[in-house]
């Protein structure tokens, strides 16, 4: 393997912790050191905040609701892709991915001009008063649609990969459609489960464009944790945006911690 | 399996193309009641694709498949009640062997499941039957392929099947445990009765345990009949090489007796409508060989495998040489050795 | 029966292909067809002109030039890191490789709000990086190179990643046969080993250049957002839809999405030539 002289390989090593220290290290020392800048209590303080817990429940409710719908439609996207053969699954799986090559402003703009005031549905919606610009289902929707294709992407590869002879074996030993996929596939495709989760997850809770476009920006209402982030940062409120950006980041920490953990299950077992 | 599940099965002019790849060309095939019946051909003749349209797990293109008379065909595969053993045995990893065994029997429903001991008691008949008593609480992983083997077939069978597919079911196998398993394979038929169809390439196994062997090539069947009979009298030159070897050898005619220059061929009887045949097909025992200085032939290579000795005798410098076989003891009495001038006489042969 | 041949899908007997298939369209239609079709209709609305008269005026143009030049530039620095890191830590085995691996996905795990605060703390002029640079008389926070700073951030692991395995692909027999015949390490590298990986390089140049054109939270902090100047393409829609100019917003939009499609359709003919120079190297 190590073919190339020690100098040589020194200096790339070295190169490159330079890179990644510069590049990520120091951002991230940045979060925490800014969050504490002024003391723990002042850290404490601004986390314990009644907007700031107000944007902590709105992104949890809005991640659980995104993830969930997400997750039921990952499996279900996975399950018809890798198992079955048909016309136009490859466009498939690129419309699927689509999300990915959308910008989370466009995200967020085309369910303003579906639901806005202006927009096609919108002045319907009012008239029932059904509010999803500037409200939860707004912020719902576009979350969604920036992580829809995490989970599937995750899933398709792997059951691809394990074939359908056990799902065969399953249904001629008398298993119906769900008792094949509860207790013969879900079984063994677990950790892209979680995998997928996790990562869908971390962008429900991180997602910033897509969501500041219909969110409206109300302080104790529709800010979730990177809005309110935002509105903090811009008020030169510096301890606090950092003290709630620290809480991203060691959100985004665990999710890698945890990618980390099932990669090397998954290598494992 | 006390109850003996003897049923019969027809397929009726099956016909099945994959993407313009025929695999089965208009298949007619009546299995018999308690029937262990192998079928037979090379990668490609679509015995496999037989077997799958059986258990209701492909479909054909035309025609139709009945068990006990009755049209299966729209019946699905989960309602076939057909035991399929997979040829890498399909195995559900994260189920021990208990649970695999018990698979089919717990996701009846309510009605028809039985009750928890039931389950239990039917798993642990079956571990008996297959005798793997022990292993029932491993993993799949942790078993080698003879014993997945036989967790695959107690699972196909714990769902008291009507009748028993098996696709390869030795082919991953070492020699040994693929003798035994397929002396038990035999017995277990002998035993219950019930009517088994088995997927191989290899002759030997087909002749070894089945009642009767349906020949396959290119979708289409060639022969069927018992073992003896298709190895006695090959349908057509494809049976007769495919099961056991056969050396082709071509003939000149000269007023209505055949001949070749090197080999004698007079013991070999034939139709009066065959005359004028390009070649005879003779099985490397039916040759005699005798050494003579004036033989046409000169033997090239010897080798003993246990009590058969096999020889390569070269007739015509390039062509292919003419395989004999006869009882090791034999050889050193002929004084046979690389390098000798023999005769050679056909005893018996094939002509198509 | 009917020919199979003539079916649009393979028959099965694993049930659920209709209801799982089903449900997956019609989920993806209300979350991503249907939306992205009503973005569309609207910019058609405009007509023909009416898109040109908004997309050639000199501020939308500045942010779309400022976008996509930006993001080349971005995304041509994190194929040579990309390279550089994806080598290290594929060819050599050191202490802290583990964690120097999992930082690179940082900036997908990071919201990019996090990162872009995190960012402009730090190169502002009173901050450790912007202080030391501004001593040589660089300014990056506000600047069109924050904006750079930024996208490099968040498109290096997508180079990395993506280079990675295909360099531990590469046969180190290969390489030690070019050896053996007299090449000296770098033309090894640059008559071996690059052409190898170049499709992987190029779809990793790819999906960051896509990522960044789109990029906003890790960039509006750091951007200064001076119309003409330092104003992305995004922000600018951004600025649109807050003085309700919807149509201005859509045609920018769709601009972009134009944009990134084909940047989409680039990436899957540069994965297909890779796993047709896989398959045959």
């Amino acid at each position: 393997m190590n073919r190339d002289p020690l100098p040589v390989r020194i200096t790339l090593i070295v190169l490159a912790f330079l890179v990644m220290a510069v590049l990520i290290g120091l951002p991230l020392v940045t979060v925490f050191a800014e969050a504490l800048a002024k003391g723990w209590d002042e850290y404490v303080l601004a986390l314990i905040d009644k907007l700031t817990l107000s944007a902590i429940r709105l992104t949890l409710i809005t991640a659980l609701i995104s993830v969930a719908i997400n997750l039921v439609f990952g499996i279900m996207a996975a399950w018809a892709i890798a198992k079955y053969d048909f016309k136009g699954k490859s466009f498939l799986i690129t419309l699927i991915d689509l999300p990915f090559s959308v910008s989370p402003v466009i995200a967020g703009l085309v369910f303003v001009l579906l639901f806005g005031l202006q927009g096609w549905l919108g002045p319907t919606l009012q008239g029932s008063g059904i509010k999803v610009i500037f409200a939860l289902p707004g912020i719902v929707l576009a979350t969604m649609f920036v992580t829809f294709p995490f989970v599937a992407r995750e899933l398709i590869p792997l059951m691809q990969e394990q074939g359908t002879e056990d799902e065969e074996a399953a249904v001629s030993l008398g298993a119906s459609g769900f008792q094949t996929f509860w207790r013969v596939t879900l079984p063994n495709i677990t950790w892209g489960l979680l995998y997928g989760v996790l990562l869908c997850n971390a962008r429900a809770m991180g997602e910033f464009g897509a969501v500041s476009v219909v969110s409206g920006h109300i302080r104790g209402k529709t800010n979730t944790m990177p809005l309110y982030v935002e509105i903090l940062y811009n008020e030169y409120n510096f301890t606090a945006a950092f003290a709630v950006a620290s809480l991203l980041a060691f959100l985004a920490f665990v999710t890698l911690a945890a990618q980390s953990l099932l990669e090397w299950k998954r290598a494992h077992s | 399996m006390e109850k003996g599940a003897f049923m019969s099965i027809d397929a009726i002019d099956i016909t099945k193309d994959f993407d313009g790849f025929v695999a089965l060309k208009s298949v007619s095939l009546s299995v018999n009641r308690g029937e262990l019946l192998a079928l037979l051909g090379p990668s490609g003749s679509g015995k496999t694709t037989l077997l799958l349209i059986i258990a209701g797990l492909e479909w054909p293109d035309a025609g139709d498949i009945k068990i006990e008379g009755k049209s299966v065909l729209r019946v699905n595969a989960r309602e076939r009640g057909v035991g399929f053993v997979f040829q890498h045995y399909a195995l559900f990893r994260h189920m021990t062997v208990f649970d695999n065994i018990a698979f089919g029997l717990t996701v009846r429903n309510r009605n028809s499941r039985p009750s928890k001991a039931d389950i239990a008691k039917r798993v642990h008949e079956l571990l008996e039957l297959v005798q793997i008593e022990r292993l029932v609480r491993r993993y799949p992983s942790e078993l080698s392929g003879g014993q997945r083997q036989r967790v695959a077939l107690a699972r196909a069978l714990a769902i008291e099947p009507i009748v028993l597919l098996l696709d390869e079911p030795f082919g991953a196998l070492d020699a040994k445990v693929r003798k035994e398993l397929r002396r038990w394979l035999r017995r277990l038929n002998e035993e219950t009765g019930m009517t088994s169809i088995f997927v191989t390439h290899d002759q030997e196994e087909a002749m070894e345990i089945a009642n009767r062997i349906v020949v396959m090539s290119q979708g289409r069947i060639e022969q069927i009949g018992k073992p003896a009979e298709i190895y006695e009298n090959p349908a057509n030159p494809f049976v007769c090489e495919f099961l056991g070897n056969a050396n082709r050898i071509a003939l000149t005619w000269t007023n209505g007796k055949m001949s070749h220059p090197a080999i004698d061929l007079d013991a070999i009887t034939f139709k009066p409508r065959l005359h004028g045949a390009e070649h005879v097909y003779v099985r490397p025992h039916d040759i005699d060989l005798v050494k003579d200085a004036a033989g046409a032939g000169t033997v090239r290579f010897l080798s003993v495998v246990g009590p058969i000795a096999r020889v390569d005798v070269e007739v015509m410098a390039g062509e292919k040489p003419i395989e004999v076989e006869m009882p090791a003891h034999r050889l050193q009495r002929a004084g046979l050795e690389v390098g000798v001038p023999v005769k050679l006489s056909a005893l018996k042969g094939h002509i198509y | 029966m009917t020919s199979p041949t003539r079916l649009w899908r393979k028959p099965s007997v694993i049930p659920g292909f209709g209801i799982t298939l089903g449900l997956t369209l019609m989920w993806l239609s209300v979350i991503v067809l249907i939306p992205l079709s009503g973005l569309v209709l609207k910019a058609a609305t405009l007509g023909f002109s009416g898109f040109f008269d908004t997309i050639l005026t000199a501020r939308v143009l500045a942010a779309l030039r400022l976008s996509f030049g930006l993001s080349l530039i971005a995304a041509a620095i994190n194929v040579v890191l990309g390279l550089l890191i994806a080598w290290v830590l594929v060819r050599y085995e050191f202490p802290l490789r583990r964690i120097l691996s999992a930082m690179v996905d940082i900036p997908f795990a990071l919201p990019t709000a996090v990162a872009g605060i995190a960012l402009t703390t730090l190169y502002a002029p009173n901050g450790a990086l912007g202080f030391l640079l501004g001593l040589i008389g660089l300014k990056i926070s506000f600047t069109p190179l924050g904006i750079l700073v930024a996208l490099i951030f968040i498109g290096l692991p997508f180079v990395v990643r993506t280079v990675e395995p295909v360099l531990a692909d590469i046969d180190q027999a290969t390489e030690e046969a070019a050896a053996c015949l007299g090449a000296t390490r770098l033309a090894t590298f640059r008559r071996i080993i690059l052409p190898a990986i170049l499709p992987a390089l190029l779809t990793g140049f790819a999906l960051a250049f896509a990522r960044a054109v789109g990029e906003y939270g890790s960039v509006i902090f750091i951007a200064g957002n001076l119309p003409m100047v330092s104003e992305i393409a995004p922000l600018l829609i951004v600025i649109k839809l807050e003085e309700f100019e919807y149509e201005q917003a859509t045609a920018i939009a769709v601009a972009m999405l134009m944009a990134s499609l084909l940047v989409l359709f680039l990436i899957n003919v540069l994965q297909a030539w890779g796993r047709k120079r896989q398959g045959t190297g």
